[in-house]
């Protein structure tokens, strides 16, 4: 169930926003609400994966609770180390088996003279998102930045709480402790923000990242030798736009309403395009994954603090991490490597000559950077990535055009605008007249409620395919 | 206003979940209905037009809940009930034809003048080759021979007719659209050769599209509508009587009654004058064009023609909606029978209402003992129909 889907929107959610604000002043019974919707939401996508996460949420409670109580280090130690080896074995099962199997049998294969199997596992949507979190709070137990949860509920609440569960923003335990813990009373504006939140968030799905998506799509589908460079550069900057617009989309969605449900969450996108960095970039980027990496794996292996080749050492353990972290495949490594690369280089020399050459060309130099790595993300091998590259550099030895939908030019310069217009000296008095005056902030929460409801027609029309007969 | 609003004011909160639940609750309430009372369906702005695809039923398994499949059923159903759904496509079909010129309807484009086309149609006529089509024939054209052989030797009477295509028609509208790599000649040629093909073969054949295509230019407006797939009244009119004049050539000079009309221009066309303009669903649009209402002035009875009481079978596809009515109500062929797409359905009676749908093979079997057999095919699917060489094989046996 996704939120744009008009099942879920103009269906699942007013219906059980009436029965929350219906309970509104009673805490306990909106948390049990709260629960039993995200199991349900979750089992409605996930059936199979469900009970498994409702078992590991148990594993990890329990754990919790024996290192709190534990006042030896060693077992306090132990307990850590089984909580994050069964959450990480969850992530491997579900992600990486097949990847490994099939590595390992090219590795190995010729010498062992046998093949390992290749099993076909379904990986349950969220499941990268949800073992993070689950780390999160057993490392914050262990390291004593916050308590074990107090009830099983609360713990639950924090998994399971839907509309975060399936692509984040990724919570810590405890910067969300107490919203848990007593859910705050829904009030107006927790509404109106909330939902004018959401509607943003299923506009830009809809209307920007689907229709560009569509494009992207038909060029990564493409046999890359026969692209001409200009389809391939166009491919993969709708393709920038589109993961950017969708993803940052879909947290827009969580944090709408997270919000109207009276949580808060924080923020997980803050205008990306306009980095003058592949620094900043990720300070703008995907933050919430960012933050837990550098909070979980890169301060725990040393940070800066042990010199600068172990810091450079350290800043690609991590961005290997993040790479693998979106999928079992040698393209997200790579890609991993990438960041890795220019944030060695930025620390290096890199950043003082962005500094230097100024902001325009800063942010010129770090889209390219960044756009490239797209690439690397977006092709499937390490053949296709080099056929498409290949392409960009205008090397295709045979052209063949794609086929542009009428609707991806308006969209791809509307796209461009709204990612780039934070970066012009436009930007900032614009955004001081909005704050400053209620009438533009009045237009534009109208603005977005005729584009939700155009988002929600678009979102009831794909499916809607009508013809006059059976002909063909 | 902060929280005390939505906590401290108990009608502000009431109000707030009658109208959250009002949506959910109207499409409970369509879900129920639908199947025993449609007319109840609570709808927001005009039904959408067009046929979409059957939906299976639901299937309530644990295996159907652990694929997703049940989910996506329901997901679907629930979605399909909501009150909102057509207005809400409308709005989007209108804001997208407006801002990107692309109409909602799968494959429904724009030509010149705002004709419009589904791209098929356009597709086949830019892909037009002889050769393609001399090896299709002369695997098709045997087929045919048997039928009007098995027919004949049973002393009844069978055709073939070829209708035509609205690109074909009127190509100058269409064919800048998109790249048309197929020869002039081998557009032009189209027809006279599959005719000279049927010819030598022996086939008896009605071609209403080179029929339809001479008659371009005699009335002030076209034989298609602008907002239309199908040929309008005039090309039917002038369809319906051509083929009278063959059965009456074939069955004796009174055997079915000759057309005599008049007709009018109006700017206000419905029916199949605009199935396309319905199907892009677009809203508050009134279809505004030219478009020919034929009045028909015949003065005999229909019981004085042999036709009356004929068995005929008309088997085709779309284009033999609005041309078997005529047929019926003005040829006087009254036990006249059309086989929609041949399974699809069954229609028969003044106005040739629809009697049955998802017809089998067993249904069609007694087409065999008809007076009198018309097979249809449009100029766009020459060999390549379904219902066409599935009709033979029903009739035939293999």
């Amino acid at each position: 169930m996704l939120f744009y889907e008009p099942f879920f929107a103009l269906f699942v959610a007013p219906a059980f926003y009436a029965l929350y604000l219906a309970i509104n002043n009673r805490a306990a019974a909106k948390k049990s609400a709260l629960i039993v919707a995200s199991v349900a939401f979750y089992t409605w996508g996930e059936p199979l994966f469900v009970p498994i996460v409702i078992v590991s949420t148990a594993v990890d409670y329990w754990l919790s609770q024996r290192m709190a109580l534990s006042s030896s280090q060693t077992a306090r130690r132990a307990f850590i180390t089984v909580g994050i080896l069964l959450n990480l074995g969850i992530l491997v099962f579900y992600k990486y088996v097949g990847f490994l199997a099939e590595n390992l049998n090219l590795l190995l294969g010729p010498l062992a003279g046998t093949q390992l199997p290749i099993l076909q596992i379904a990986l349950p949507i969220g499941v990268s998102f949800v073992v993070f979190e689950k780390i999160s709070y057993l490392v914050d137990v262990y390291r004593g930045t916050t308590k074990p949860a107090c009830t099983i509920l609360d713990y639950s609440l924090f998994v399971f709480l839907f509309p975060k569960l399936l692509a984040g923003p990724i919570l810590k335990y405890h910067e969300m402790e107490r919203q848990f813990a007593d859910p705050a009373k829904v009030g107006w504006t927790d509404f109106q923000e909330g939902f004018l939140r959401t509607a943003r968030g299923m506009a830009k799905k809809i209307l920007l990242a689907d229709p560009l998506g569509a494009f992207a799509d038909r060029v990564f589908a493409a046999d890359a030798t026969t692209l001409s460079s200009t389809d391939a550069a166009v491919g993969l900057v709708c393709f920038a736009l589109q993961i950017y617009f969708d993803f940052s989309a879909y947290s827009d969605m969580a944090i709408g309403l997270a919000r109207t449900l009276g949580f808060r969450l924080r923020e997980n996108f803050n205008m990306p395009y306009i980095s003058r960095s592949l620094t900043e970039f990720w300070r703008r980027w995907h933050i919430s994954l960012a933050t837990w990496i550098r909070d979980y794996l890169y301060i725990p292996l040393g940070g800066n603090r042990s010199g600068e080749y172990r810091t450079y050492i350290n800043l690609w353990i991590c961005f290997l991490a993040s790479g693998i972290w979106h999928g079992a495949s040698w393209n997200f490594v790579l890609w991993g490597a990438y960041n890795g690369l220019f944030l060695s280089l930025d620390r290096m020399f890199l950043l003082k000559f962005l500094d230097r050459i100024g902001n325009f060309g800063a942010t010129v130099i770090t889209l390219l950077i960044v756009t490239f790595g797209w690439a690397i993300f977006r092709t499937t091998s390490v053949e296709h990535l080099a056929a498409f590259t290949g392409a960009l550099a205008g090397l295709s030895p045979r052209m063949v055009d794609v086929d542009m939908q009428a609707d991806v030019p308006l969209t791809l310069a509307i796209g461009l605008f709204l990612c780039l217009l934070p970066a012009t000296p436009l930007f900032a008095p614009l955004q001081r007249a909005y704050n400053e005056s209620r009438l533009l902030q009045g237009l534009a929460a109208l603005a977005i409620l005729v584009l939700w409801v155009l988002a929600c027609g678009r979102a009831f029309a794909v499916p809607f395919k009508p013809f006059i007969y059976f002909r063909f | 206003m902060h929280a005390a609003n939505l906590t401290g004011l108990v009608s502000l909160r009431h109000l707030m979940i009658a109208a959250l639940l009002l949506l959910p609750l109207l499409t409970l309430w369509n879900l129920a209905i639908a199947a025993y009372a449609p007319k109840l369906i609570v709808a927001f702005g005009p039904r959408l037009r067009g046929v979409t695809e059957a939906r299976e039923p639901i299937d309530w398994s644990l295996k159907a809940l652990a694929d997703g499949s049940l989910q996506r059923a329901i997901s679907d159903a629930i979605t399909e009930a909501n009150p909102a759904r057509p207005l809400l496509i409308r709005f989007s079909n209108s804001s997208r034809k407006r801002l990107f010129g692309i109409y909602g309807a799968p494959g429904v484009i724009e030509g010149a003048d705002g004709h419009l086309i589904e791209k098929p149609y356009l597709d086949e006529y830019c892909s037009r080759d002889l050769d393609a089509l001399r090896e299709r024939a002369s695997t098709w054209i045997p087929k045919l021979k048997e039928l009007q052989d098995f027919y004949e030797a049973r002393g009844k009477t069978f055709l073939y007719v070829i209708t035509p295509s609205k690109v074909a028609h009127l190509p100058e509208k269409f064919i800048s659209l998109v790249h048309c790599p197929s020869r002039e000649q081998d557009r032009r040629e189209h027809l006279p050769l599959y005719n000279r093909m049927l010819t030598e073969a022996g086939v008896r054949v009605l071609d209403l599209a080179s029929l339809t295509h001479g008659l371009k230019g005699r009335y002030e407006v076209d034989l298609f509508p602008m907002g239309g797939v199908h040929w309008n009244q005039l090309g039917v009119a002038h369809a319906v009587d051509r083929l009278i004049v063959d059965l009456n050539r074939l069955k004796g000079p009174d055997f079915a009654r000759r057309l005599a009309w008049t007709y009018e221009i109006t700017d206000r066309p419905k029916g199949e004058d605009t199935d396309l303009f319905d199907l892009v669903n677009l809203m508050f649009a009134r279809p505004r064009y030219s478009t020919p209402v034929v009045h028909y002035r015949m003065k005999r009875p229909c019981s004085e023609f042999g036709s009356a009481s004929t068995k005929v079978a008309l088997i085709g596809g779309s284009f033999t909606g609005e041309f078997g009515r005529v047929l019926l109500e003005e040829g006087c062929l009254l036990r006249l029978e059309r086989y929609n797409y041949l399974y699809r359905s069954f229609h028969a009676g003044p106005g040739m209402k629809t009697v049955r749908k998802n017809l089998k093979p067993g249904d069609i079997e007694p087409v065999r003992d008809y007076d009198l057999v018309i097979l249809e095919e449009n100029e766009m699917l020459i060999g390549a129909s379904r219902h066409a060489p599935e009709f033979h094989r029903v009739i035939l046996g293999r």
